[in-house]
């Protein structure tokens, strides 16, 4: 018993804040020097039902809103997923530069 | 001497025969003047990634006893609830070890005028472990 509850102990430890890294993207820039900016939001699912399915949009306007008299380059997107129990995390992060024209 | 081979063999078969798996490819637009003139440049990050169920297969694989393995599976039935949700490649216990990239552009680009860039998300895999692997290259022009 004693066995079996320190193997569990260990993979426990081990699957800790397990996540998924699905999609990273970086985009051009043309020499300008910016401000960085940042977007995030996230989606939460659980048992396959997802709460908010406008996440991606709503990070896309975030950036466009921290930039509105200006140009955004050099944008990096990370799509991941924080794994969890009979429940997972969709989250999408976005970076670029403001560039103010 | 023969036994030293045996296991040299026996690492080369464990860490040689590593997949690669492609899992998502971008370009961004392409500045042919930069992409003509510019330098290339590559940044690659990498994190290990675990694949659990790989791991307690290999574990049972190490036990006589069908208890032990029964119970092995059950411990993997168990730890698998705590991590339901869409996969690319193997788990991993970082998830930013991406965000690095856009520093790392800056630092192999400083004027800053950069095209023609690739993105690639990937998969090295290996026996319960697997680098998960995201590549960027491109092309730096200098400033004028």
């Amino acid at each position: 018993m004693l066995k079996k509850l320190s193997l569990l102990f260990a993979f426990s430890v081990l699957s800790a804040c397990a996540h998924s890294v699905h999609l990273y993207q970086a985009t051009d820039q043309n020499g300008g020097s910016g401000q960085l900016i940042e977007a995030m939001t996230q989606q939460k699912v659980i048992l396959g039902f997802a709460q908010e399915t406008n996440y991606v949009n709503q990070a896309y306007d975030q950036l466009k809103q921290q930039c509105p008299k200006g140009r955004v380059e050099g944008i990096n997107t990370r799509y991941s997923t924080s794994l969890g129990f009979f429940s997972w995390t969709n989250k999408i992060r976005m970076r670029g530069y403001c560039i103010n024209s | 001497m023969k036994k030293n081979n045996l296991v040299l063999l026996s690492l080369a078969v464990l860490f040689l025969n590593g997949c690669a798996f492609l899992h998502q490819f971008q370009m961004s637009s392409i500045d042919s003047e930069a992409v003509m003139t510019g330098k290339k440049f590559e940044i690659i990050v990498s994190e290990t990634g675990v694949n659990l169920q790989e791991a307690a297969d290999t574990a049972k694989l190490f036990t006589q006893s069908q208890q032990t393995r029964k119970e092995m599976q059950q411990i993997n039935d168990i730890i698998s609830m705590f991590q339901m949700g869409p996969r690319t490649g193997n788990m991993v216990f970082n998830e930013k070890y991406a965000d690095s990239i856009m520093r790392a552009i800056q630092l192999e680009c400083p004027s800053r005028k950069i095209s023609g860039l690739t993105s690639i998300r990937e998969t090295a895999k290996y026996p319960v472990v697997s680098g998960e692997i995201v590549r960027i290259t491109g092309y730096c022009q200098k400033g004028s």
